[in-house]
């Protein structure tokens, strides 16, 4: 199967490595992954600051970008899947665009939910010895419903025990442009986040959302606290 | 008190606020019994999501036929020998009921809960009048005895202050004697304040949900002090915001259920009082007349927006209880009645931007709001359609403004931001050293109060990518070379 | 038709929301859509007066922090001055030792109120002729306010109370404890079969009772801490009678 690839500006520039795992997986699940080059950001941070209007050029190049084939797009961020999928209703009033838009959010996927749903699989052979946090990260389960994908896949891996915190499903704190705007509110979201976390002291802190294990990686590491952060790609392609 | 409470700026009274350790652990300890309370009613209920469809849609239909269903509710209350008084501003509403208290000669008000009557700035008039006004929920009495705190929570408006505080202020300002446990200061102002409803002229209240058909008013209720207000004294006022209604009875079952079960977590509270017009010639008890004030004061601007939705409203608070900022800046920090994620939608609507404008921004778009109104508001679309607004009206910040511009520019165009992908990557590399960089301003600054930068991988995906195709099809064509030869 | 001084301002209110609405007035009677599902006529649905009984028992004693006597018409008289005395001895203060009394012909004939006055009790029943000052004199004097209710909720503890000329509003408001008195019959499953009462009325064309109240225990606040304390403005105690046959 082919699937095209959609890194998310994150992974391009600072956690490539992260996308390369996601390539690997996919590999190793027997897609060929084609990374279509013209892709861009989805618009987040112009965006969900109210800059609609200006964005809407971006938009549409990331469409055309990825209307190179009918492959499905899959990509190891859910904020950046919730978005694209937003699009068509942001271009409601050009109706043409909004169904291109439409067409190519029915093809995108968020990685756990490709691997579970679309492809099926939740055993990949991956070990990883210790106990983990999982955050479950706002787009994720509130904007795409993808809640359980990532505990079964989790569940598989050799090894891993994953331990529940206090008010595991609350925020932690990244909100994208929220975090400098409201540096200040986001700064006591993530403390107290790594707060709960550090009550059961894990040895990892996974999730799905690359922008959020930043902000609680960001956070840890200030408090010098010995808890690795991996998102679940490099969890999966643990041996 | 009016809409707005306080004239600091937004930071600052974050600044402030997040210093007060006793108010940041309360909301903690109150959104978590809250949350987990309005869960398990929900729950107990067992489709949840059925009730909260029908009351969306109840709500809906309410909003679409709102001038047929206030008509027929005000003939009702006339009908029922009442007066009615639509109220197009503030202005409007103290007026008229300024006037019913020169007509009554009233000298003393009781008042039960009611945010309208906040947001009309109602208690300022009356005192202007010469009357006396005393708020009779415990929660708001606390607050009208500090010298008029402003509220932080729309359903435990004294939420702020512990039992301790609350004993200092009533030591010093209405005599008591007693130490600081809950009952006793509970019962001292039952006993404090018992007389006032039995001297009072006029009692007001606000209205939870009018029944249009029969012309009644519902007030939803805990501690009694809406049923004093509403049986002794002589004239009864109720100031409704001009959504607060349903067509029937029928409909009346699903809204007062969803309010109890999301706002306290039980299936009713303690009152729940339907009050038709003033009582029976024949009866003793009850007002002899009654006064229903339909209050607009920029819903109607608000149901002929795109932000209509939130007129569904029905002041459970659970979105309050759910929001993460809410829980770490407290009510008092948005500047207004209206607190949390309802409150950042509702103040810019009722109050403007000039005021409210950073509301909207204080919110992580975590959507955790969405999930748990009765009535499916979709708040956090909402606060993104404010942002919007403001971007669109050039209320931002100019230097915002443009970096979108700029970011914008970039991204619609492919090979740019390809190569500033690329650039970038090699930047981060290069200075990002122990979470740190070597300078530290602007956004950059506000995450690292907080936080370290990510430490980054190296090169970009793209170029990887890219590469690995490379030399991906160059082992392709030596093994095709390597098998022709 | 409609007293014009009574109804103020309401045209041009009204013809401003239908230009918002971008349509022209509407004067006829919208369709009202019927409810969409039908799980609040699920709740409890095909249980048995004795299930609505326990229910409401249960949800009473331990969700509330009222009482809750079953008992049989025959013996109400002495689980009513039990109930009362019960009262006179728990409460705060010691002025004021009577028992408002609803008139309510279904109380005054379920009761012999001799046994009442034996047992000690000195009883006041209210009489709207009496006109305000009286009754709330009484009441406000009263340890104990006794009403009959219409219907009780069993899903939440709640009593139902019509106010009307032999009932005033402030018999279960102004003493310190109320007591109510249900036949089992009028137990229904929650809020929905109460309001369908009330929304036939409507649909007779009648006039609603002045005030209806949907009373479940004491009165209460949680504005201190959170902190549950019973008893603030309304009473602070509740008791409920259930007539088993009836
Ligand atoms: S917006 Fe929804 S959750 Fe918030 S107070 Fe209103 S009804 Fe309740």
């Amino acid at each position: 199967m082919k699937v095209n690839f959609f890194v998310t500006c994150l992974c391009d520039t600072v956690k490539a490595n992260v996308a390369k795992r996601t390539v690997a997986l996919l590999e190793q699940l027997g897609c060929e992954v084609i990374f279509p080059e013209a892709q861009s950001c989805c618009g987040q941070p112009s965006i969900n600051s109210g800059y609609v209007e200006s964005s809407k050029p971006a938009m549409k190049s990331f469409i055309r970008a990825f209307e190179c084939n009918d492959y499905p797009i899959v990509t190891p961020a859910g904020s950046c899947a919730a978005m694209v999928k937003a699009y068509p209703e942001y271009l409601r009033n050009e109706p043409e665009w909004a169904s291109r838009a439409q067409a190519v959010a029915d093809r995108l996927f968020e990685l756990t939910q490709f691997v579970v749903r679309e492809l099926g699989v939740v055993q990949l052979g991956a070990k990883l010895v210790g106990t983990a946090v999982y955050h479950p990260s706002c787009s994720l389960i509130r904007k795409l419903g993808v809640r359980d994908e990532p505990l079964s896949l989790l569940a598989e891996v050799e090894g891993l025990t994953l331990l529940p915190i206090d008010n595991q499903e609350t925020c932690c704190g990244f909100g994208g442009t929220f975090s400098v705007k409201m540096g200040e509110i986001s700064g006591e979201m993530v403390k107290e986040k790594v707060r709960h976390m550090s009550e059961v002291t894990p040895d990892y802190l996974i999730g799905a959302d690359i922008s959020c294990l930043m902000n609680i990686g960001g956070r840890l590491h200030r408090e010098g606290k010995a808890i690795k952060v991996m998102h679940i790609a490099e969890v999966l392609a643990s041996r | 008190m009016s809409m707005k409470t306080s004239h600091a700026t937004f930071k600052e009274r974050i600044d402030i606020q997040m210093q007060d350790d006793y108010m940041r652990q309360s909301v903690a300890n109150a959104q978590e019994r809250m949350f987990t309370n309005r869960a398990k009613a929900a729950e107990a209920l067992g489709n949840w999501e059925q009730w909260r469809e029908m009351g969306k849609e109840i709500r809906q239909h309410v909003l679409e036929n709102l001038d047929y269903y206030l008509e027929q509710l005000s003939d009702k209350v006339v009908e029922n020998g009442g007066n009615v008084f639509f109220a197009s501003t503030a202005e409007e509403a103290r007026g008229y009921i300024e006037g019913v208290l020169k007509e009554k000669k009233a000298k003393k008000i009781v008042k039960s809960k009611s945010m309208v009557t906040e947001e009309i700035d109602l208690n300022k008039a009356i005192i202007g009048l010469g009357c006396e006004v005393i708020e009779t929920d415990l929660g708001e009495y606390i607050l009208q005895v500090d010298d008029c705190d402003p509220p932080s929570h729309i359903v435990v408006p004294a939420l702020h202050k512990n039992r301790t505080q609350i004993r200092d202020i009533f030591k010093e300002k209405v005599g008591y004697q007693g130490t600081n446990d809950p009952e006793e200061m509970t019962r001292f102002v039952r006993q404090h304040i018992r007389h006032d409803f039995l001297e009072a002229d006029i009692g007001i209240t606000g209205c939870n949900f009018a029944v249009a058909e029969t012309g009644t008013v519902s007030l939803v209720t805990n501690e009694g002090n809406a049923r004093l207000a509403t049986s002794l004294p002589k004239t009864h006022i109720a100031v409704m915001g001009m959504e607060r209604l349903v067509p029937t009875f029928e409909e009346l079952d699903i809204v007062v259920s969803l309010l109890c079960r999301s706002a306290v977590g039980l299936p009713l509270t303690g009152y729940v009082t339907a009050l038709t017009g003033p009582r029976e010639s024949d009866q003793c008890d009850g007002p002899e007349e009654f006064h229903l004030v339909i209050v607009d004061n920029g819903r109607s601007a608000i149901l002929g927006s795109e932000f209509k939705d939130i007129l569904r409203c029905i002041r459970c608070a659970a979105c309050v209880n759910t929001c993460p900022a809410y829980r770490h800046i407290g009510g008092q920090s948005y500047g207004s009645i209206y607190s949390g994620p309802v409150g950042a939608v509702l103040s810019p609507l009722l109050g403007g931007y000039e005021d409210f404008k950073e509301l909207p921004y204080a919110c992580s778009l975590c959507q955790s709001c969405n999930d748990v109104c009765p009535v499916k508001i979709p708040l956090s679309d909402l606060l993104l359609k404010h942002r919007r607004v403001m971007a669109e009206s050039k209320l931002t910040p100019l230097g915002e403004r443009a970096a979108a511009g700029f970011f914008n520019f970039v991204n619609a165009r492919p090979a740019l931001w390809g190569k500033t992908v690329k650039a970038g990557a090699k930047v981060a590399n290069a200075t990002i050293k122990d979470g740190k960089m070597p300078f530290n301003v602007g956004p950059l600054k506000d995450w690292t109060d907080s936080r370290d930068l990510p430490q980054p991988d190296g090169e970009s995906f793209r170029s990887w990518f890219k590469n690995r195709q490379q030399t991906k099809g160059d082992q392709q064509k030596n093994e095709a070379g390597d098998h022709h030869d | 038709m409609t007293n014009p001084a009574r109804l103020q301002n309401r045209t041009a209110f009204l013809e401003n929301i239908a230009k918002v609405l971008d349509r022209p007035r509407r004067t006829q009677a919208p369709v009202r859509p019927a409810l969409k599902y039908r799980c609040h006529q699920e709740v409890m649905a095909g249980w048995s007066p004795d299930q609505l009984r326990d229910r409401l028992v249960d949800y009473t004693e331990n969700a509330l922090g009222a009482k809750a006597i079953v008992t049989t018409k025959a013996q109400l008289s002495r689980v009513l001055s039990e109930a009362c005395l019960a009262y006179q001895q728990n409460t705060l203060s010691d002025d004021g030792k009577d028992v408002v009394l609803s008139a309510d012909v279904r109380l005054q004939a379920g009761i012999d109120i001799n046994q009442l006055t034996q047992a000690g009790l000195s009883l006041y029943v209210w009489d709207s002729s009496l006109g305000y000052d009286a009754n709330i004199r009484a009441c406000e004097r009263a340890k104990v306010g006794v009403v009959f209710a219409e219907q009780a909720l069993a899903e939440s503890g709640t009593m139902v109370l019509y106010s009307q000329v032999e009932q005033g509003r402030v018999i279960s408001l102004l003493p310190e404890a109320s007591v109510f008195i249900v036949p089992k019959s009028a137990i229904v499953p929650r809020l929905t079969q109460a309001t369908a009462v009330l929304t036939e009325k409507a649909k007779a064309g009648k006039r609603m009772p002045s005030c209806i109240n949907f009373i479940s225990g004491p009165s209460s606040t949680a504005d201190i801490e959170l902190i549950k304390v019973v008893g603030v403005h309304g009473p602070i105690f509740a008791t409920y009678i259930i007539l088993d046959d009836q």
